[in-house]
């Protein structure tokens, strides 16, 4: 069995247009990978192809979690093998408190280990504590009326709570001011720490998050493709000199 | 005509048939009641006869409307006296009773009349209505038939013609009442036509619950069954009243109700229609703002699935200055459901400084279910705020994405949506137990 969240030769269609057009990547457990790239990259693309979209047609390839075939189960499923996402947009649910939603996945994310009321309720009350989070969004409904940084956060307390093996973050920093980024980029810091087994898939337009969240490697998508690969250094050169390099390194190394 | 009998079993209460004249003059010879009842009963009757069925608001199903009710094969009432053997409650949810104060009437028989000790302590009254007629007829003779009077349309004459069942609950002034009231209509055989009077007087505050619910009927020899209802609420200046009126009813029954409530000044009414169950239903839900500073908010909800026809129409009427009501109605329609609902606020000329908004949303659950929903404004002074809207779409498919990559399945994950859709008006139920009781319902739905 491998270890790791492994994607290989993996090419996404969305009505019949191909995104990726072939990607090779794996997510170490207990490290947090970089994912970075232009808009329209197909970034995001790979997050919800590997969580099962419907839009998101698999034309070739696999892609496996600790030897998993997720290409093979419905969505729900894959997220019962250890995978979340945290959405860049994520879906507001009007009438369903976040207490009853996190209890609700909770106990369909592991349906053998049903928490009573009161321990599941210290664990959500100590990962929002974790989080620097009030108790009082709890009672209000999923990502209803929820500014920008709530939802990221709000994200971050599902990733807390449901403890995934593998998880990604889309563009998690997106949209988000600087205090906001500071409180995403520090809540997923201490996530780290809570739970260091956990792999980290981060995408990333912007290297800005990764100055509080360094990445153990960092790998560069263009035209869905991944370009480049390296340490956190290659982070910090696509911070003061932006894609155009790369953009250009590649298309002269093509020629 | 048998003799009024107590306890008789299943087999002796087999009645007439049919809503006829006949029928009525049996009722007031069952009841022992005075010839001038009788005689206001035949008015009643009389006007019922003579006025046609109210036109069908849905626009796909027209034909799926009261016309369509085979009043000759309904039972009118059991020929049982008042007061019957005690039966079983609860014919869809078997919990025990969870309100303090709770009577229980089937097929128009008071079987259970069990009231919180605060009700007589504080001075409050609450009785079936042919009792309370008896014990208190001055208070019921002041009220009842002001809000809605006899004539308004062709049921509301049928319900005071065969009246039978209901509740009165007066709250004497200043007297808060803490545990909710609840009123369970229960029909197994016959048709009942139950009257509901609630009076709060100044200051006083109350929360009523009103269940309608049937028991499944199974043989070939099954009556057409109806529930013909009014309801009366009377606020007073001050006072607080909380209705809600959950209907579950099977779907070979057909319902129409009439509600409405005047609301006095500075006082504040909560109304809580819930039309879950019913072939065919029509049910008009009215909130009369008459005293200046008063104030209303409406929750509705229905859920129309199968074959169900749901004819629903809410109105908001501010006839005072400096009123405010903030009404939502939520429905869904599933299977080949059809829904229509009718929001309205009529603002009036001397209804200056007044606040008004209402809510229409509806959600498709399936490609045959149709749902018409209908926000109407009047509005005759220009120094008011007022807003209306309304939306009408499916379940997003994001939504559902979003839930399941929570590792929700995805027939899971619509329920959760569904319900989540309707919860507004399940939250302003204050009884727990009456929001545990509708969310079963619901779910039995989806």
């Amino acid at each position: 069995m491998e270890k790791g969240l492994v994607v290989r030769g993996l090419r996404v269609a969305v009505e019949s247009v191909e995104i990726l057009k072939g990607i090779d990547l794996t997510v170490e457990s207990g490290r947090a990978h970089a994912l970075m790239g232009p808009n329209g990259s197909g970034k995001s693309t790979l997050s919800f192809a590997l969580t099962g979209h419907p839009k998101y047609t698999v034309t070739a390839g696999t892609a496996t979690l600790d030897g998993v075939d997720l290409l093979a189960l419905p969505p729900h499923e894959r997220a019962r093998a250890g995978l979340f996402l945290s959405f860049q947009y994520p879906a507001s649910i009007p009438g369903v408190s976040v207490a009853n939603f996190l209890r609700g996945a909770r106990s369909a994310l592991r349906p053998g280990e049903a928490l009573p009321p009161a321990k599941f309720k210290r664990l959500v009350t100590d990962k929002m504590e974790l989080l620097g989070m009030e108790p009082s969004m709890l009672t209000r409904y999923v990502n209803d009326g929820f500014s920008g940084g709530e939802k990221k956060r709000l994200e971050m307390l599902q990733m807390a709570v449901f403890e995934p093996k593998y998880a990604i973050l889309d563009e998690t920093d997106s949209g988000l001011d600087v205090d906001a980024l500071k409180a995403v980029g520090e809540s997923v810091n201490a996530l780290r720490a809570d739970r260091a087994e956990t792999g980290l898939l981060v995408i990333t337009h912007y290297p800005r998050i990764l100055q509080y969240l360094r990445p153990d490697r960092v790998h560069v998508m263009m035209d869905g493709r991944i370009v480049k690969e390296g340490g956190a250094d290659l982070a910090d050169r696509i911070e003061r000199e932006g894609y155009d390099p790369i953009r250009e390194e590649v298309a002269g190394g093509v020629a | 005509m048998a003799s009024p009998e107590r306890g008789g079993s299943a087999a002796a209460q087999a009645v007439e048939r049919g809503i006829t004249r006949e029928a009525v003059d049996g009722l007031t010879a069952l009841l022992a009641e005075s010839e001038l009842d009788r005689r206001a009963r035949l008015k009643a009757f009389a006007i019922f006869e003579r006025l046609p069925s109210p036109p069908s608001r849905l626009s796909r199903a027209a034909k799926r409307n009261l016309a369509a009710v085979d009043l000759a094969r309904a039972i009118p009432y059991l020929d049982l006296a008042q007061d019957g053997e005690p039966a079983t409650v609860g014919a869809h949810g078997e919990e025990p009773a969870e309100s303090a104060s709770l009577v229980v009437l089937v097929d128009g028989r008071a079987v259970t009349v069990r009231l919180a000790p605060e009700i007589a302590a504080s001075g409050a009254y609450v009785a079936p209505f042919e009792t309370a007629l008896r014990e208190r007829p001055e208070l019921v003779r002041a009220h009842s038939g002001r809000l809605v009077p006899d004539d308004s349309d062709r049921f509301t004459a049928l319900n005071a013609a065969l009246r039978r069942g209901g509740l009165v609950v007066h709250v004497p002034a200043g007297v808060t009442l803490n545990e909710p009231i609840e009123l369970r209509t229960v029909i197994e055989r016959a048709s009942v036509f139950p009257r509901v009077l609630v009076v709060a007087e100044d200051g006083a505050s109350v929360q009523v619950i009103e269940r309608i619910e049937s028991r499944p009927l199974q043989g070939d020899a099954v009556p057409a069954r109806l529930v013909c209802s009014v309801g009366e609420i009377v606020v007073g200046r001050g006072a607080s009243v909380r209705y809600a009126a959950l209907q579950h009813l099977d779907e070979d029954v057909a319902e129409v109700s009439v509600r409405r409530a005047s609301v006095g000044r500075d006082a504040t009414m909560v109304l809580a229609p819930v039309v879950l169950g019913g072939g065919i239903v029509r049910e008009d839900a009215d909130v009369v703002l008459e005293g200046e500073g008063s104030s209303t908010r409406v929750r509705g909800c229905f859920f129309a699935s199968g074959e169900q026809a749901f004819d629903l129409a809410g109105r908001v009427t501010h006839a005072a200055p400096h009123t405010s009501a903030d009404a939502v109605f939520h429905g869904a329609a599933s299977g080949a459901g059809q829904a229509s609902l009718s929001g309205m606020i009529s603002i009036r000329e001397c209804a200056a400084g007044s606040e008004s908004s209402l809510k229409n949303r509806a959600l498709l659950l399936s490609p045959k279910a149709h749902i018409d929903s209908v926000p109407g404004l009047e509005i005759a002074n220009n120094d008011v705020k007022a807003y209306h809207g309304a939306t009408i779409g499916e379940i997003d498919e994001e939504t559902l994405f979003y839930c399941q990559s929570r590792g929700i399945p995805r027939d899971a994950a619509r329920r959760m949506i569904i319900l989540g859709f309707l919860s507004p008006v399940v939250d302003a139920i204050a009884s727990p137990g009456a929001r545990a009781w509708l969310e079963r319902c619901i779910e039995a739905k989806l």
